[in-house]
């Protein structure tokens, strides 16, 4: 599920602080924003766009938080489109919609468990890689010399 | 090559997970639909006694008992447990039919006089039967109201200004179009199983729009245009071996019967 690897260069730590916080944006809004999916997503995207220009391994937190708010995004919409639909037109609970419900819940609770955990190791320095959005991230966030940390 | 792969694996997880939950019976488990039908039990119950407090019920039995064989056919030629409907005839006149939760269905005195067939007392029967089973009756309940609500008037256990307010939602206000037209559409296919001509309902609802006084009856008022209504009706008319479920003598009689209320 997370991989532990080495960033290429060791950040400083008001650059982990700010890495971290970028997970953190995802869990206030979690608390804040249900059942509403998009709240999560714009908070993470607002963290993102004010960061842009931040230093490596800052950028890279920040895009794989804001990555993995997407999936999650869809996932919380259909479920709480499905949920209208039962409550405002014709549709009625089902052993499939209970079953989506629990499976969406089941997804949002490991997103929450391993937001908490990455949020923990990054603020540490330590650089936490997400299965799939570790990977999708290194290819969209490029490598660049930063002369605030340290080039490994 | 190894981000598409992780891609699609975390999605065939997700469905394979959601695919995995759904073969357990989770209605049965949560005891969903016995909560719901109590629930539903006691709003019936609850607006009922309300409603029936300023509305005496008819209990003259060849009144009752007309509108009963109606019923019981239509139930049982569409496969619908007939104990499950609950039939009031109240003295009222407001000519009016509405159904309440829990199968509750309501007929009106003055709603009984001004039919003309018992086609017609099939059709509004037969229609009301449809909302009660296609369950839109509890979906009305709360969308307009809202169950919680609801829930807690009952508790109150008075029949205060909000209860009075929100009976007129069932008895007044119409539902949405689309379940309007799913109870017209319904209806027919009752009243042909029954095998009673469906163009009785079209023909009450062509014939009442406006009576004979300019007054636009209750029944009608609340709902989408009759015309449109009827029209949408005459495509099921296409068995032509009709019977009646009463006799005309019995029509007669009750018809009679009704005069003298």
């Amino acid at each position: 599920m997370i991989r532990i690897t080495q960033f290429h260069y060791k950040p400083h730590d008001s650059e982990c602080e700010k890495a971290s916080n970028s997970y953190l944006m995802s869990l206030i809004a979690l608390i804040a924003g249900m059942p509403l999916p998009i709240i999560n997503l714009i908070a993470t995207l607002i963290f993102f766009l004010a960061n842009r220009k931040a230093t490596g391994y800052v950028r890279w937190h920040c895009t794989q938080a804001l990555l993995s708010q997407f999936s999650l995004l869809f996932i919380n919409s259909y479920g709480f489109w499905w949920t209208m639909s039962i409550i405002f037109s014709t549709q009625t609970v089902s052993n499939n919609y209970i079953a989506y419900i629990i499976t969406m819940l089941i997804a949002n609770l490991a997103e929450f468990i391993t937001t908490i955990y990455t949020t923990i190791k990054v603020r540490k320095g330590i650089h936490i890689q997400w299965w799939f959005y570790g990977r999708l991230t290194n290819i969209l966030v490029q490598n660049q010399h930063d002369t605030k940390g340290v080039t490994l | 090559m190894k981000l598409l792969t992780e891609g699609i694996i975390l999605v065939i997880s997700f469905f394979l997970l959601w695919l995995g939950l759904a073969q357990i019976n989770w209605l049965q488990i949560t005891n969903y639909t016995t909560y719901n039908k109590k629930i539903e039990k006691q709003i019936g119950n609850f607006y009922w006694d309300a409603y029936s407090t300023f509305n005496p019920e008819i209990t003259t039995q060849k009144i009752v008992s007309t509108v009963d064989s109606i019923t019981t056919k239509l139930c049982t030629a569409n496969n619908i447990n007939r104990s499950e409907i609950k039939l009031h005839i109240v003295q009222a006149t407001e000519i009016n039919a509405f159904a309440l939760p829990d199968g509750h269905i309501v007929l009106n005195s003055a709603l009984l006089k001004k039919v003309a067939t018992s086609g017609e007392l099939t059709g509004v029967i037969a229609h009301e039967l449809a909302h009660y089973k296609k369950n839109h009756v509890t979906r009305k309940l709360i969308n307009e109201i809202g169950i919680a609500a609801v829930l807690s008037m009952i508790d109150n256990g008075k029949h205060t200004q909000n209860v009075t307010s929100t009976l007129n939602t069932f008895i007044s206000s119409a539902f949405s179009r689309e379940m309007e037209n799913e109870a017209d559409q319904t209806a027919a296919i009752y009243m042909t199983n029954a095998k009673v001509n469906p163009n009785q309902l079209s023909n009450f609802l062509l014939s009442f729009e406006v009576d004979d006084n300019h007054n636009i009856t209750q029944w009608i008022s609340s709902h989408p245009s009759s015309i449109q209504r009827a029209a949408n009706l005459s495509k099921h008319s296409l068995n032509t071996q009709y019977t009646p479920i009463i006799s005309q003598q019995t029509w007669s009689t009750f018809k009679s019967n009704l005069q003298q209320k």
